[in-house]
């Protein structure tokens, strides 16, 4: 995939702004507070129609503004010309566009533009709650499979709705109002767990290759998908899924019911990241855990270009703070194969010999920018 | 924009909380009124006071009806061997409007969401069994919307009917007609090859 442009409108601290893409490297640099992450967002905004720092839309409007725009161009995997529009405002809500017509479903335009996103907060991923790795394969298996992303938004609903009774007082034919919630979720749960079964098989064939390579180091690094309560593994069909969530939430029922929360299905699973055994969060040192960190994103675009057949955007997000030249250099040309890429950075020295094209970097300052 | 008259402006809030009226719409309809003849405007407001005095819910099916039973369910020639149970009224209108179906309606008045506080209980559910019970049905053809509360309380439907002596059906997930496959998604294309016929 190929962003040649990006108009941004009455977003964040931008009245307007406009710009021209590097096929390969871009260095978005400034000091601090002047939108370059902001840049990054409107990007990710025409990928997956939302923000990865912001939970609402508002927060993203300019003081005052009563609507934000944010259009961009570009070239699909068969360097047909497409475009992208996500426009929104307080009274009409957000709409999204796909060559100039309006899409009825954000659906229908999510995994057109994949983007691969790696920041400061991606530290998360291995440190922080289960949360954040349920998001990270949610974000990816969305763009990959529409059918993904419809099971999610209905599993979503269906727990909303299972919490919803599950915490009211009525207790007659509780078990069998419960049972149409349970239903769906074994139905959709079923459907969200093989995907990300297939992606966790493909993470275990491939991490020990690129974690080695990048830490130059040979460990043993594996993924185990944490199948809460319930009884998984990778041998199993649809069918013995479907079995082993209907079984357990027939087992829990009761159990539910006292702690008024649904306790089984994807929505509570999780992720273990281990070295030899031993989880990364606590056995892994701060660099080991970079590298890791690293791999899984490399990993998620590798799967993105086999299944999808098209290679992501990848934003980085300021992850080079602290480190020296040649540092970065290798962490680049690991990453910037991957895709186009977009770099944020209040160094833009750091980059001089990577960067030979006066055109990669883009300079942001205030509302403004130039290359 | 409002002309700061208080009469049209009374109207037009009234007419923009009908469905699907927007408030320009809603302006240009009560334009439409004020310059129609005296005539128009007497027909109209006769034809909304006479809905509301002279109908009343089917005792049987729940549909709209100016008699105790509505003009489907008093119909001879339909088949009421056959019970389609929809969420709304203009569910049995978009139906009757395809004119295939010749068996009788079950309007349940809503769908079972927790959320909205909507029980089974509130639903006209019961009187769906009761119907069923009283004898005379062979088929129960469950047309609810696809949405996850429709799904769940089909569901809910399905499991009081499974030891009573009737088929089940529903309407198939289908593809729309005269939709291109690669427009439409992926559960549908999904549910429709999982719910594939032979031909
Ligand atoms: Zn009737």
């Amino acid at each position: 995939m190929l962003l040649k442009n990006l108009s941004i409108e009455n977003f964040r601290i931008f009245d307007l702004l406009k710009l021209q893409f590097h096929p390969e490297i871009n260095i978005i640099y400034g000091l601090n507070g002047q939108g370059k992450t902001t840049i990054l967002e409107a990007i990710y905004y025409l990928s997956l129609t939302k923000s990865f720092r912001a939970k609402n839309d508002t927060i993203s409007l300019k003081n005052e503004s009563e609507f934000f725009n944010i259009f961009g161009e570009f070239e699909d995997q068969e360097r047909r010309e497409q475009s992208t529009r996500i426009y929104f405002s307080k009274n009409e809500g957000k709409h999204a566009f796909f060559n100039k017509t309006k899409v009825k479903l954000f659906s229908e335009i999510i995994g057109n533009l994949p983007v691969i996103l790696l920041s400061l907060d991606d530290i998360e991923l291995t440190s922080g709650f289960p949360t954040s790795r349920r998001k990270f394969l949610d974000v990816l298996l969305s763009q990959l499979y529409p059918g993904y992303l419809q099971s999610l938004q209905r599993y979503k609903k269906c727990i909303l709705q299972k919490n919803k009774l599950l915490n009211s007082d009525a207790d007659k034919n509780l078990y069998e109002n419960l049972s149409v919630w349970n239903n769906q979720i074994v139905e959709y749960g079923t459907l969200i767990i093989l995907h990300r079964l297939k992606f966790v098989e493909f993470l275990n064939k491939n991490i020990c290759t690129v974690y080695n390579k990048i830490s130059g180091k040979t460990e043993n690094i594996s993924i185990k998908y944490n199948a809460h309560l319930y009884s998984l593994n990778f041998m199993m069909d649809k069918a013995g899924i479907e079995n082993g969530l209907k079984e357990c939430l027939f087992n829990y029922r009761d159990t539910e019911i006292k702690r008024q929360t649904s306790m089984i299905g994807p929505h509570r699973d999780d992720l273990d990241f281990l070295k030899d055994e031993y989880s990364f969060k606590t056995h892994a040192s701060q660099g080991e855990n970079k590298s890791f960190l690293l791999s899984l994103k490399i990993l998620e675009s590798n799967y993105i270009k086999e299944i999808s057949d098209k290679k992501p955007l990848v934003l980085l997000d300021d992850i080079f703070g602290e480190l020296d030249n040649s540092r970065i250099e290798n962490l680049l040309t690991l990453i910037r194969n991957q895709g186009q890429t977009f770099i944020t950075t209040t160094h833009n020295n750091k980059f001089d010999q990577i960067v030979n094209d006066s055109k990669s970097l883009i300079h942001i300052s205030g509302s403004g920018a130039k290359n | 924009m409002s002309l700061n008259i208080p009469s049209l402006d009374e109207l037009v809030k009234q007419l923009a909380r009908l469905p699907g009226i927007g408030r320009k719409t809603a302006q240009r309809l009560a334009i439409f009124i004020l310059k129609s003849n005296d005539g128009y405007a007497d027909e109209l407001v006769d034809a909304v006071i006479h809905v509301k005095e002279n109908t009343r819910l089917c005792k049987q099916c729940f549909n709209i009806s100016e008699h105790e039973l509505c003009s489907i369910c008093a119909d001879g020639r339909r088949d009421s061997s056959k019970i389609c149970v929809v969420e709304d009224i203009v569910d049995v209108m978009a139906i009757e409007g395809s004119r295939e179906y010749n068996g009788i309606y079950h309007i349940l008045g809503g769908v079972i969401s927790p959320l909205a506080g909507v029980s089974p209980g509130d639903l006209k559910i019961a009187e769906l069994l009761d119907r069923v019970d009283g004898g005379g049905t062979k088929e129960v053809l469950l047309a609810l919307n696809m949405s996850t509360e429709g799904e769940a309380t089909m569901i809910y439907i399905s499991n009081m009917l499974k030891n009573k002596p009737v088929e089940i059906t529903r309407i198939a997930h289908g593809v729309p007609m005269g939709s291109h496959l690669e427009f439409v998604d992926q559960m549908t294309i999904g549910r429709a090859i999982a719910s594939r016929q032979k031909i």
